[in-house]
């Protein structure tokens, strides 16, 4: 019984498909294996008896035949625009084209669900983003009630805090002026107030970031402006203020919200 | 002058050159004929197949898949378009109308003839799914690869069969004489 290994490499051999080192291992177990051997020889010259069969001319009416049944039918045409089958061929025919299409499938589908997606969690749970617009205007906020109003000055700047009761909304008036630039924070519950927008009233024209309940001004020297706040319940806590100077904590102050 | 590809013809023919399917026919009609013979061993059968198989490529030839080889697909569908008609057929009836050899010779050309037909008798007396993948490597020389393309099955398999194939054409000829057991 000859391994299966062996027998797949003397077929292999007839056909010519094995490697230069797989024809030797051969060689070396058929020198060694007389069954093998004449397993092999049988096989070759079987093979070699097929060798004489030779290949027979079809009827020579045959061609004529074919090329008559073929008049009678309607010519093949590939279904679909021209065009299109081209830019198909391309696409099965070249690899390259294929990963250029997955690629910018791929990328058209993530901004688009990026479009979708993202005004639906900026309204959900507001990302740190650069906002602006306003709820409260100046002249509204002068009709307003003030709830609190606090002066926090430090080395190299005074500012000063006033929150006002809307109908349904709570804004902040915030004024800073500094010799440096300043990182201002102001932080609210979100469970009680919702941030609704900035309005700018003077001032240096930076970043303003609104991340869940806390409103930052990443560096400002004179700030004027009003923030205002959605109340999503009774406001029960205060709105904590800080003020950085170079990544420390250089005044802090706690302002009301009802 | 070159000669134009498979697939280039294909496009031709697509674009309403029905010379081109001509030169595919000159092509190709020898080895579909001799496929079809040596499945069924009877020339006009194996006539009615080429021309079958032919007509069916023209037909078809919308759904060529030029990733793959032309003659592939075509002898796919030789192969089957054979395997279909022998359904038909019972195998005795293909031993009778056996006419594959040309019984006018010369004496000494009897003893080649002779030797042939025994060859071509054990060929057919192979069940016909080992029939099909001698015919394929010893009369088209094709690759394990070609012949799973052609006959839709992995090349382990392919492999398999052929190599029993062989064992079993090599018990057939020992017992015919044909070849002397060493």
């Amino acid at each position: 019984m000859i391994d299966e290994r062996y027998v797949e490499l003397i077929n292999k051999e007839l056909d010519g498909f094995n490697t230069e080192s797989e024809s030797k291992e051969l060689q070396q177990f058929l020198s060694e294996n007389g069954e093998a051997l004449q397993y092999y020889d049988e096989l070759l010259r079987a093979a070699s008896a097929l060798k004489r069969v030779d290949q027979v001319e079809p009827p020579s009416f045959l061609k004529t035949h074919i090329l008559n049944s073929i008049k009678s039918l309607p010519v093949p045409v590939r279904s679909g625009l021209g065009w299109m089958n081209t830019v198909l061929d391309l696409f099965r025919q070249r690899p390259s084209v294929r990963y250029g299409v997955v690629f910018a499938s791929g990328l058209c589908i993530g901004i688009l669900l990026f479009a979708i997606v993202g005004p639906w969690r900026r309204d959900g749970m507001p990302l740190a983003s650069k906002v602006s617009g306003s709820m409260v205007s100046r002249t509204e906020i002068s009709r307003l009630h003030v709830i609190d109003s606090v002066a926090l000055d430090g080395s190299g700047f005074q500012s000063v805090f006033k929150t006002f009761q809307g109908d349904g909304n709570v804004t902040v008036e915030c004024a800073v002026e500094a010799d440096e630039n300043l990182r201002l924070e102001l932080s609210a519950d979100p469970r009680e107030l919702k941030f609704m927008g900035f309005n700018r009233l003077g001032g240096t024209d930076i970043d303003v970031i609104a991340t869940g309940g806390k409103i930052v001004f990443t560096r400002t020297k004179s700030e004027h402006g009003l923030i205002t706040f959605t109340e999503v319940a009774s406001p029960q806590q205060p709105i904590e203020v800080r003020i950085y100077k170079e990544g420390t904590v250089v005044g802090n102050v706690s302002i009301r919200t009802n | 002058m070159q000669e134009p590809n498979d697939k280039d013809l294909v496009k031709r023919c697509l674009s309403g050159d029905q010379k081109a399917f001509e030169i595919l026919l000159e092509r190709y009609q020898k080895p579909v004929f001799n496929i079809a013979l040596r499945i069924l061993s009877n020339t006009d059968d194996a006539a009615d197949v080429t021309q079958a198989t032919f007509v069916k490529a023209y037909e078809k030839l919308n759904s060529y898949d030029n990733r793959y080889k032309f003659f592939s697909w075509l002898y796919r569908i030789a192969v089957n378009t054979s395997l279909n008609l022998l359904e038909q057929k019972k195998r005795s009836d293909l031993l009778g109308d056996k006419d594959v050899s040309d019984g006018n010779r010369l004496e000494e050309e009897l003893h080649a003839a002779d030797r042939i037909e025994k060859l071509e008798d054990a060929i057919l007396n192979l069940p016909v799914e080992y029939r099909v993948v001698i015919v394929l490597r010893h009369f088209q020389d094709l690759s394990y690869e070609e012949m799973g393309m052609i006959l839709d099955l992995p090349e382990k398999t392919v492999k398999s069969r052929l190599f029993t194939a062989r064992q079993m054409l090599r018990d057939l000829l020992i017992n015919s004489g044909l070849l002397e057991k060493v």
